[in-house]
């Protein structure tokens, strides 16, 4: 689903895990998990729908209420991957990027969590390089 | 001295809100009465304190009745989220020498870890105690899987099974605290 924000010159895109992703999404990557379960990898997410999504709307928005058995592989490789694999910078993910579960305020604080420590493992990278 | 002050108010607060509060608003209606209608008419005598008084005494059975409802009814969850936890970290001791508990434990914690959470989170939209941060609960729900590969992971475990319980009871504590001064 689309919808213009407040402001109306910058595009969102709202990203609803269980109706445009997967109703249980699981593991890290697509090559570890059992057949059959290939498709709901946090991977498998951040490839097909989350990064695509970032790189065309000014702001993104992920809604993982609907299913409550996230485990961290999944939230770590999804959120923390954008940034661990170098596809987004810090500062991009966190102007663009917001997200939100009703029910378990945990997965949000999980979420910003992998988020901070993948930023401040892409930030000591750049540090080094610059040395 | 501060704190001197501060508990007895704690102590005698409820009491001061239930009886002297009352008391003071049913003298100060009585004065009103006895100039309104007289000092010797019936108004003033019978109806109006006898009024007041019904009305106050039912007021301060609902304030006590729901009070000591809060209470109980926090009191028997934070019980069973203690429980709970205990049970959590005593399947984690039994079970992490084993390979294939291993494979599973992350699927075997978000499963737990959810229905506690949401146990938690209803608790808070009665009572308005929050007995565990999302923060305590974003770490029971990784730090094992970092433990579990670790040698003296019984050892980390046990710490972390009594970080999460203190800062359980020093949440009813608070809880406890602000519940007095309702």
């Amino acid at each position: 689903m689309e919808y213009q924000g407040r402001d109306m010159t910058q595009k969102q895109k709202k990203i609803v895990i269980v109706r445009d992703f997967s109703v249980k999404p699981y593991g890290r990557y697509t090559s570890e998990v059992a057949p059959g379960e290939e498709d709901t990898t946090g991977e498998n997410f951040r490839k097909t729908i989350l990064a695509p999504a970032l790189k065309e709307y000014a702001k993104v928005h992920v809604d993982l209420t609907g299913y409550n058995r996230y485990g961290p592989s999944f939230i770590d490789e999804a959120f923390g991957g954008l940034i661990s694999s170098k596809e987004f910078s810090p500062d991009e993910v966190y102007g663009k990027l917001t997200y939100q579960h009703d029910l378990l305020p945990s997965i949000v604080a999980l979420i910003k969590d992998r988020i901070d420590t993948a930023a401040s493992y892409y930030n000591e990278d750049n540090s080094a390089q610059q040395h | 001295m501060l704190n001197n002050i501060n508990a007895h108010v704690r102590r005698y607060y409820l009491s001061f809100r239930l009886i002297l509060i009352p008391f003071i608003g049913v003298y100060a209606i009585f004065l009103i009465a006895s100039k309104t209608f007289g000092e010797q008419s019936i108004w003033t005598q019978a109806l109006i304190p006898a009024l007041i008084t019904a009305a106050i005494s039912w007021r301060n059975s609902v304030v006590l009745e729901n009070r000591s409802f809060v209470m109980s009814e926090n009191s028997r969850a934070k019980e069973y989220i203690t429980q709970s936890i205990d049970d959590l970290f005593n399947e984690l001791d039994n079970k992490l020498h084993d390979r294939n508990f291993l494979k599973n434990l992350e699927q075997y914690l978000a499963d737990k870890v959810t229905l506690l959470e949401l146990r938690i989170e209803h608790i808070k939209k009665r009572t308005t105690v929050q007995l565990l941060a999302p923060s305590t609960l974003m770490k029971l729900r990784e730090l094992p899987i970092d433990m579990a590969n670790k040698d003296n992971y019984q050892s980390l475990l046990n710490n972390l099974r009594f970080e999460i319980l203190e800062e359980l009871e020093k949440s009813y504590s608070k809880f406890f605290d602000e519940e007095n001064l309702k």
